[in-house]
């Protein structure tokens, strides 16, 4: 499973670095490894990163202005932290602002391994639930203005006689849209486009 | 409490060059050359720096002897008001029994003890003088001057010890003009050992405040030290999982095995450095001065300060001039001074909550013979209301402050011959500087090492 996994290690101390790296590519991981933070987030690859692993105590951008910016920029990456020193309220902020683990050094083998493989999991999920709404936002884009009216009405539990009263045109109608709706949202049901709604977070126009 | 004599025993005067050109062979005999004798000796004891007293003191004991024409002289000092007689200084002839290493007041003599605390002369012309103690009489049998006289040394209303003059083989009388002339010797003997204890008093008070301020650094670095030491340790840690797992592979990568081992060896180093750094700084007392190149001093500070200015979100800078001359001095000493003036630096920028948190550490030559060290930050600048006693005691403007570290850091710079003075910057910030002399000796590479 770890061949496929990706893990960026961002760690200053260059000794350290490789043997981080070299801990990970052990274990089967593909490894690659930043002195700064700056130099992560300009790098090429790192959107292609699973996870993260990022020494706390950064020179100039430290591990929490590096959360903050991978959060606006690949918000799918997880992170690992690591710290040299025992500091117990970043290791709050760190892990309420999502990071998968923070761990102390020296780190137990398992335990980083553990979180490694845990956050490369993560981000996996997170990168599907992504792609599957990037997906769902250019399905929805494909269809007509009315579609999409019906579409919203119909997903927050309106009946076809409802959505017709309220858009004034006949239920015969809106079935027709609801079937170009269907076909163009690729749902199987209604439940399916109502759980479509809900990840392209559209709310009921009337609530 | 015995103490061990000075290894400059005995015979170790006769072995040295002679000082002057004074005729020593051939006493002098007329108590105008005596006089003369003890002008000299008050002058040259007077004169003696207080680490080269004890030396001075044996070499006068041996002019002393040669030119009274007794054979052997005793200084015996009492380290506290309560303590015994110490046997510390002597001088006696080639031919005079040896004395014991180790001499005791009242293991000598309780009698001659009392005697010399109640501030009285011990005088005895012949063994037959002295009472009837066991001690004395076994002392005088063993060691002992056949005529002697004790004298108590007073200063300032306490006997801080007593002074012997001994004749061996045979009666001497000690007549009141003799005497007299002793307790001179006495006196002026009694005022060098006294001045001696208040320098070393004043030097032990001060090595123990600069020690004292040296651990409150330590302290506050404790955490990043700590971390310093977790960098090697967890590198350690890391590689030696790795190799564990690449040896027990189906092919093992005996190459990258190998490149971890090599990092593992030098982080064991690295960790072992940092401890020997932290332990110098605590080490007692001060270490020997020594020719030291600055930039190397620099090196090592801010090997000690890395963690400590990441973790303050510092950018900390260090500048050495190129072919800087080297300085004479205590390397723990001056990187203390350092350390000290970069806290404060730290402390200054956090006092401030600067947007710009950079400290500079800038070491130039200037006119030929000075050294010159310049730390410059970005913090709050110095308080007016203290600008003009930064370096007194208790003055501090931080919430915990004690007020002594820029006191010591001056006490140590003015004990290399330098000088330190600090101002607020026109941009914002303060700089603190403080110049060495520079050695006029050529640098051992080793020096900054030892």
């Amino acid at each position: 499973v770890n061949q496929d996994t990706k893990v960026a290690v961002v760690e200053d101390d260059e000794s350290t670095r490789r043997a981080l790296l070299r801990q990970l590519r052990s274990a089967g991981f593909q490894v690659v490894g930043f002195g700064s933070a700056a130099d992560f987030v300009h790098a090429p690859e790192h959107t292609l990163v699973d996870c993260v692993v990022v020494d706390v105590h950064l020179p100039m951008m430290d591990g929490l202005q590096l959360q903050a910016e991978i959060k606006r920029v690949v918000p799918h990456v997880s992170i690992v932290f690591i710290t040299g020193h025992g500091d117990l309220s970043v290791g709050v902020v760190a892990m309420k602002q999502g990071a998968v683990d923070f761990l102390e050094k020296p780190v137990d083998d398992e335990v980083l391994l553990e979180s490694v493989r845990r956050g490369a999991e993560l981000s996996r999920t997170r990168r599907a639930a992504q792609a599957k709404r990037v997906d769902l936002e250019r399905r929805y884009r494909l269809m007509t203005r009315r579609e999409r009216e019906v579409f919203d009405l119909i997903t927050s539990g309106r009946l076809n006689k409802q959505v017709g009263a309220e858009l004034g045109i006949t239920e015969r109608t809106i079935k027709t849209h609801r079937g170009h709706v269907m076909e163009k949202m690729c749902a199987g049901s209604l439940a399916e486009l109502v759980q479509m709604a809900a990840i392209l977070g559209i709310r009921s126009l009337s609530s | 409490m015995p103490a061990r004599l000075p290894r400059t025993s005995i015979n170790k005067g006769l072995g040295q060059p002679r000082r002057k050109k004074r005729p020593v062979t051939a006493p002098p005999t007329g108590s105008k050359r005596f006089e003369a004798l003890l002008d000299e000796m008050s002058t040259a004891m007077a004169r003696a720096p207080a680490h080269e007293i004890d030396g001075a003191i044996e070499r006068w004991l041996r002019e002393i002897v040669l030119a009274l024409d007794i054979d052997r002289s005793t200084v015996w000092e009492r380290a506290s008001a309560d303590a015994d007689f110490v046997g510390t200084h002597w001088w006696g002839r080639s031919d005079v029994p040896e004395m014991p290493r180790i001499l005791v007041g009242t293991k000598v003599s309780p009698w001659a003890t009392a005697k010399m605390l109640a501030g009285e002369p011990l005088i005895y012309s012949n063994p037959d003088e002295l009472p009837k103690e066991i001690e004395i009489r076994r002392f005088v049998k063993a060691h002992g001057p056949t005529a002697n006289v004790t004298l108590p040394l007073e200063v300032g209303g306490s006997i801080v010890g007593a002074m012997s003059f001994g004749k061996f083989r045979g009666p001497r009388d000690w007549p009141p003009k003799v005497v007299r002339r002793l307790r001179v010797v006495g006196q002026i003997i009694a005022s060098a050992l006294d001045r001696k204890r208040t320098v070393l008093q004043a030097l032990k008070l001060q090595e123990e405040v600069t020690l004292a301020a040296r651990r409150s650094t330590m302290g506050e670095l404790a955490a990043s030290i700590a971390h310093e030491l977790n960098q090697p340790l967890g590198a350690i840690l890391s590689n030696a999982n790795a190799i564990r797992r690449m040896l027990s592979g189906d092919k093992p990568e005996l190459r990258e095995t190998a490149a971890a081992l090599n990092d593992i060896v030098e982080d064991t180093k690295r960790a072992g450095d940092i401890i020997r750094r932290v332990r110098a700084l605590f080490k007692d007392g001060n270490s020997p001065k020594g020719v030291l190149e600055v930039g190397a001093l620099l090196t090592e500070v801010e090997a000690l300060l890395r963690s400590e200015a990441v973790l303050r979100k510092v950018s900390l800078r260090i500048e050495a001039a190129l072919s800087l001359p080297p300085v004479m001095g205590d390397r723990i000493q001056l990187q203390q001074c350092i350390l000290n003036l970069v806290l404060n630096a730290f402390d200054s920028i956090a006092a401030a909550d600067a947007r710009r948190r950079e400290v500079l550490v800038r070491v130039v030559q200037e006119e030929a013979q000075w050294v010159t060290v310049s730390v410059r930050d970005t913090g709050r600048g110095i308080d007016p209301s203290v600008l003009g006693r930064l370096f007194e005691p208790f003055v501090t403007t931080k919430p915990h402050g004690m007020g002594m570290g820029l006191l010591v850091t001056r006490s140590i710079v003015q004990g290399h011959g330098g000088k330190i003075s600090g101002q607020s910057n026109a941009d914002g910030g303060a700089t603190f500087t403080f110049t060495l002399p520079a050695s006029r000796e050529r640098q051992r590479r080793d020096t900054a090492e030892s």
